[in-house]
């Protein structure tokens, strides 16, 4: 049984639909991945995080078949990078982060040039046409030269031309990327709508306050590394242990950072605005037993509550190397 | 300050890499090895002097270097402008505090040094044959100062393109078809006298023919190279002044919104419908044929369309104004065998054009009657190389400009058949480069009809032109794959081109018949046509008309069909190694 059968067994199982395996891509003497190994489940919304120049890019690319590794695999839908180029091409629906549509036709002949692409008969053609029309809101624009619009326009019709042919795994990259606000809310809110459908995406974005509401899983990528692969949930509660408490209280602020920082198990005691933030060493009980010692010393406990962990929180503690 | 600093930035991007200067002498080896093979054709006979050897070294290298600096200088300019204002970095350069001057003179004067290198490379050869004599140092001075004239014309055009457009294909197109005009244009009308050494062609064509109207001492040089020095300088102010008012502006886009409110009805030349190709049972039209009948280049085809009517139409003006000279000046006024050069003698620009090719035979005996004066053949030819131009622009930039939008990245994830994609993009750029043909055919049936054509050559015309489009395009879409960029496709498609059309010259040309059929029209047209002419008025209409050309027309047809299809086939097979070389 070689490596691509073992996969596809165990895609049976586990209901993997991309894998990677110590993949690795090398440009001249620029490491862009170096062992890379993740996995994404049917269904999940993997956000690929990291900074500029960490693979992002490259890595969706290996994905798409666009870039061949140096080492290692890579599976999508259980086909081989590599060897599969054209069965994956029926599965996924990549968007680049540059957007690479024909500046010179209507945004309807784009369309439908892309729907004769994958096959699709004509009258299922006008009828996903329209469905991707209505969904990206093109309608209005449908019959203006894709040159005349704007960056954002730009970006959903290469939205649009992604779901054509309804894949079963959308590669995003840089998706959001000179979006408005209002039409970010409406990208997100269509991936929730397709996650749903069953469709895997794997999407890489700067923005993270906005990836981390439809995520339910990511990996952070930096100098070629994945530092981490795992849900969204597990990543939070691995940083929530180095959480910070804000703890409001009345009297003398300093005399109470005082009390506190005689605890073993507080690690860093700093003075808000009528506030305290603490940070506690690992440990179960720090933030109860810390409220009970304040009240014990006549310090009456208005607020005690851990701050919002965010997946800005996560990356900046993953890639600073606070969480492991 | 401010140029400085352009100049420096653009010498230092220019800075020769090791594959450049891998290039540069594989340029100066081949100007050495066609030295060489023309040195060694002239003495192996053992009836030429060393003299007339080096003679027609010189002639030979003379040509192909003019040829070559008119056809790198627009490519090297026309994109300049346009690549920055593409990459949004014009704004930037003005807000640094340069002047448009620095920008467009900072850009074209290392550009200039890079042409004159590629000129003087064969200096030092030329001198060794200057040695040899049978050529004056004055000629080799006035030979040289006519390639500058035309780099300098082509350059500073394209320059000025580069300012006015935001494509960087139309510019580079439109200074071809500048540099085209400037070449051509004032020998179209031969009445101009002393006014036709204007055209840097015919000057070059009276220096090298030792039989031409040049004196010796008569510094007719001078002309076309003080007429592009001023038209030079006129391009280069116009591009300053213009540069700032067109950062954002695009001259294409106002003529093309012009165009479009006024041109209805040439979609329906378009075949959009019926290119089918078939796919798990069920018939699509093919994607690609669409893409390229309706892109915009070939949105460009119909105002060219309309332009080469317009052209079709002047000429045949031209034709009827011209008449006396075309049908008063008979074959029994000028015979032939007293034309002094071996061959026919007949060129482009008139008599003793270009040399005799070496393979050509004696002069044939002076015609009875019929045709000789050129004119038509000439307008013939120039219209067939301004089609191959198009088609060669056209095809190579196809699939590079997808490279760069990236628009290639996105088709390659998707299930298109290599086939598809090659063939369609093929089918779609030779039926738009069909629309040519009409206006062509016209013309060289009404040269036929009124007698100052061959009909075995409006035949010839008719049957070939297709076969040439067919390889050109072909040639321009197998360079265009494996190019990173788009003006290094056109570049290098141009000179394979130039090359192929320039082998002509050469003994082993009739190898290249099937890869181009060009040089067979040029045997045609140049140097048969009197032998054809004889057979007009003759008895020997069957040979001449309906088999022998025709016959030979068809074979040489189906071995470029053959040919083609094995270029696009081998396009298919090593399709996704070429189309991925440069995504990485």
């Amino acid at each position: 049984m070689d490596a691509e059968q073992e996969y596809l067994v165990g895609v049976a199982d586990r209901a993997s639909v991309i894998r990677t395996v110590n993949l690795t891509k090398v440009y001249g003497s620029t490491v862009a991945l170096s062992d890379v190994s993740l996995e994404i489940k049917k269904g999940d919304i993997y956000g690929l995080i990291g900074p500029n120049g960490a693979g992002k890019t490259t890595l969706i690319r290996i994905l798409a078949t666009l870039t061949r590794p140096t080492r290692g695999a890579a599976y999508v839908c259980g086909h081989s990078v590599e060897s599969k180029g054209r069965a994956i091409a029926w599965k996924i629906g990549y968007m680049p982060d540059q957007t690479g549509v024909y500046a010179d036709v209507l945004v309807s002949d784009y369309l439908e040039f892309f729907a004769v692409l994958y096959h699709l008969p004509e009258e299922t053609r006008r009828k996903t046409i329209a469905y991707v029309v209505q969904v990206c809101g093109l309608r209005e624009l449908l019959v203006a030269q894709i040159r005349t619009l704007s960056k954002g326009q730009q970006q959903r019709l290469e939205f649009a031309r992604v779901l054509l042919h309804d894949p079963d795994v959308l590669l995003l990259d840089e998706p959001a990327s000179g979006l408005d606000p209002g039409a970010r809310i409406e990208l997100l809110q269509l991936l929730k709508v397709l996650q749903q459908d069953g469709k895997t995406i794997l999407i890489s974005s700067h923005i993270l306050a906005e990836l981390g509401k439809v995520s339910n899983a990511i990996g952070v990528l930096e100098k070629g590394k994945l530092l981490y692969s795992g849900s969204v949930r597990e990543a939070v509660e691995r940083v929530a242990k180095n959480a910070v408490w804000r703890v409001r209280t009345e009297g003398d602020l300093e005399k109470a950072k005082a009390i506190l920082e005689a605890d073993p198990r507080v690690a860093q005691v700093l003075v808000g605005d009528r506030q305290l933030k603490v940070k506690f060493h690992p440990g179960p009980e720090g933030p109860s037993a810390v409220a009970e010692r304040l009240v014990a010393e006549k310090y009456p406990i208005l607020e005690l509550a851990r701050e919002e962990i965010d997946l800005e929180d996560v990356f900046l503690q993953i890639t600073s190397g606070i969480v492991s | 300050m401010a140029l400085n600093a352009m100049i420096l930035k653009e010498v230092q991007e220019r800075a020769p890499t090791r594959r450049v200067a891998l290039l540069r002498s594989a340029y100066v080896l081949a100007l050495y090895g066609a030295a060489f093979v023309v040195f060694t054709g002239g003495q192996s006979g053992g009836g030429e002097s060393l003299g007339q050897t080096g003679r027609k070294v010189f002639i030979y290298l003379s040509y192909l270097q003019f040829f070559l600096a008119a056809a790198l200088s627009p490519a090297l300019t026309a994109n300049t402008i346009t690549k920055e204002k593409l990459a949004g970095t014009l704004g930037i350069l003005f807000l640094s505090g340069m002047k448009s001057a620095d920008i467009v003179l900072g850009k074209l004067l290392p550009r200039l040094v890079d042409l004159s290198t590629a000129i003087l490379a064969s200096l030092p050869l030329v001198l060794v044959y200057l040695l040899f004599g049978g050529v004056s140092t004055a000629e080799y001075v006035q030979v040289y100062l006519v390639m500058t004239a035309v780099a300098l014309f082509s350059a500073s055009a394209g320059m000025f393109f580069s300012v006015v457009l935001r494509n960087g294909g139309t510019a580079i197109i439109l200074s071809y078809v500048a540099t085209a005009v400037y070449l051509f244009f004032p020998s179209v009308f031969p009445k101009m006298g002393e006014l036709l050494y204007l055209s840097p062609v015919y000057c070059l064509d009276q220096l090298l023919d030792p039989a031409g109207t040049v004196k010796p001492g008569a510094h007719v040089a001078l002309i076309p190279l003080a007429s592009a020095a001023a038209m030079s300088v006129a391009f280069v102010s116009l591009a300053i002044a213009g540069l700032q008012r067109f950062a954002e502006a695009d001259l294409g886009g106002m003529i093309r919104t012009l165009f479009e409110k006024t041109d209805p009805f040439i979609d329906r030349f378009l075949p959009k419908k019926g290119i089918f190709f078939q796919s798990e049972g069920r018939k699509y039209i093919n994607p690609f044929t669409w893409r390229e009948l309706n892109a915009k280049p070939l949105a460009k085809f119909r105002y060219l369309f309309l332009m080469m009517l317009a052209y079709a139409a002047a000429l045949i003006v031209c034709d009827i104004v011209f008449r006396e000279e075309l049908t008063g000046r008979p074959p029994k006024a000028t015979p032939v065998a007293a034309q002094p050069s071996r061959g026919s003698g007949m060129g482009p620009m008139g008599p003793n054009t270009a040399p005799a090719p070496p393979w050509a035979p004696a002069p044939a005996p002076a015609p009875v009657s019929g045709p000789t004066t050129g004119f038509p053949e000439t307008y013939v030819f120039v219209q067939i190389v301004f089609l191959v131009m198009i088609a060669t622009v056209l095809g190579a930039g196809t699939i590079a400009a997808e490279r760069e939008s990236h628009a290639l990245d996105v088709l390659l994830t998707t299930p298109m058949f290599p086939q598809s994609y090659v063939n369609g993009k093929f089918l779609g750029l030779f039926f738009g480069c069909m629309l040519f043909l009409v206006p062509l055919a016209l013309h060289v049936l009404f040269a036929a009809a009124a007698g100052w054509l061959h009909w075995a050559l409006a035949g010839a015309v008719i049957l070939l032109t297709p076969a040439i489009l067919a390889c050109n395009i072909a040639h321009a879409l197998y360079v265009s794959l494996s190019a990173p960029n788009t003006v290094r496709a056109v570049i290098l498609a141009i000179l394979l081109n130039c090359v192929i059309f320039i082998a002509v010259l050469f003994p082993w040309c009739f190898i290249l018949i099937p890869i181009d059929p060009i040089p067979f029209l040029w045997f045609l047209f140049f140097d048969k046509r009197d032998m054809l002419a004889s057979a007009t008025g003759g008895s020997n209409m069957l040979f001449g008309v309906v088999l022998g050309v025709p016959i030979l027309g068809f074979i040489i047809f189906c071995a470029n069909a053959f040919y083609v299809t094995a270029v696009l086939g081998n396009m298919v097979d090593n399709f996704q190694k070429r189309a991925r070389r440069h995504l990485e």
